[in-house]
């Protein structure tokens, strides 16, 4: 399994993506090759708000809150 | 005289009419030899006719069959001119094949050098993730702190897959972290 494979387990759950320099926290929406797609709300930490599209080379992690 | 007189022969008994009567004897002797002569080639003269019809029939067979031979030979002509023709076009093709496949081979030995160069770069790339890999799958079920450039993760380590590495913190949280991305462990 690698690591795409393991966030298509956990679609439709919160979660938090940390980048260097950013956190983004929304639900999981979609896992493709090489990114995903949150959806998030605005809050203080996270100014982005929508469908957000990270690519797994800026990710350091992802948390799947409990 | 040279003749020898017989005198057996009951026509000629008398010394008077031996002469005539030896001719007489000697001509009637020689025409029945050529009768039987003459009966004999006529026989001869009648095979020979019969094969001459014979060997009449024979030539008009022959000389059917020789009209059917040229008709054929024709054709046959035409048939070998156009396998001669087929030949030489594939002789051609066959010098142009050769040379495709001298070419392709030529490109196939140099795409295959080049995929060693590849592949002996993909192994020094990816040699310090199968080191990091090993180490984590060593300490899987035991808790560990796991240092990135975005902050430090604690927890037990799950799963370690082929890029990643899978902590469950204590708060239950299930924490994913590609294996390149990883700074340090820390096994507690």
């Amino acid at each position: 399994m690698n690591f795409q494979q393991a966030l298509q387990q956990y679609i439709g759950r919160t979660i938090e993506v940390l980048t260097v320099g950013s956190l983004l926290t929304g639900t999981l929406l979609q896992v493709g090759e090489g990114f995903l797609v949150l959806r998030t709300s605005s809050n203080y930490y996270n100014p982005v708000e929508g469908d957000v599209t990270v690519f797994f080379t800026n990710i350091e992690f992802v948390r799947v809150l409990p | 005289m040279g003749i020898s007189p017989n005198f057996t022969e009951t026509s000629c008994l008398h010394e008077a009419d031996y002469i005539p009567c030896y001719i007489s004897n000697m001509r009637g002797e020689h025409v029945e030899a050529l009768e039987t002569t003459v009966r004999s080639l006529d026989e001869r003269l009648n095979a020979l006719a019969n094969l001459v019809n014979e060997l009449m029939v024979n030539v008009s067979l022959i000389r059917e069959q020789v009209e059917e031979v040229t008709l054929n030979l024709g054709g046959l002509i035409n048939q070998v001119n156009y396998v001669n023709t087929a030949v030489s076009e594939l002789q051609s093709q066959s010098v142009q094949s050769t040379t495709a496949i001298d070419a392709l081979t030529g490109q196939l030995l140099s795409v295959t050098t080049t995929l060693a160069d590849v592949q002996a770069e993909l192994s020094l790339l990816t040699a310090p993730i199968e080191a990091v890999r090993e180490q984590l799958t060593a300490l899987i079920g035991t808790t560990a702190t796991i240092d990135t450039d975005a902050g430090t993760i604690t927890g037990e380590i799950v799963t370690v897959g082929t890029d990643f590495v899978q902590v469950q913190e204590p708060s239950g949280a299930v924490v994913l972290i590609p294996l390149s991305n990883i700074n340090l462990v820390d096994a507690a």
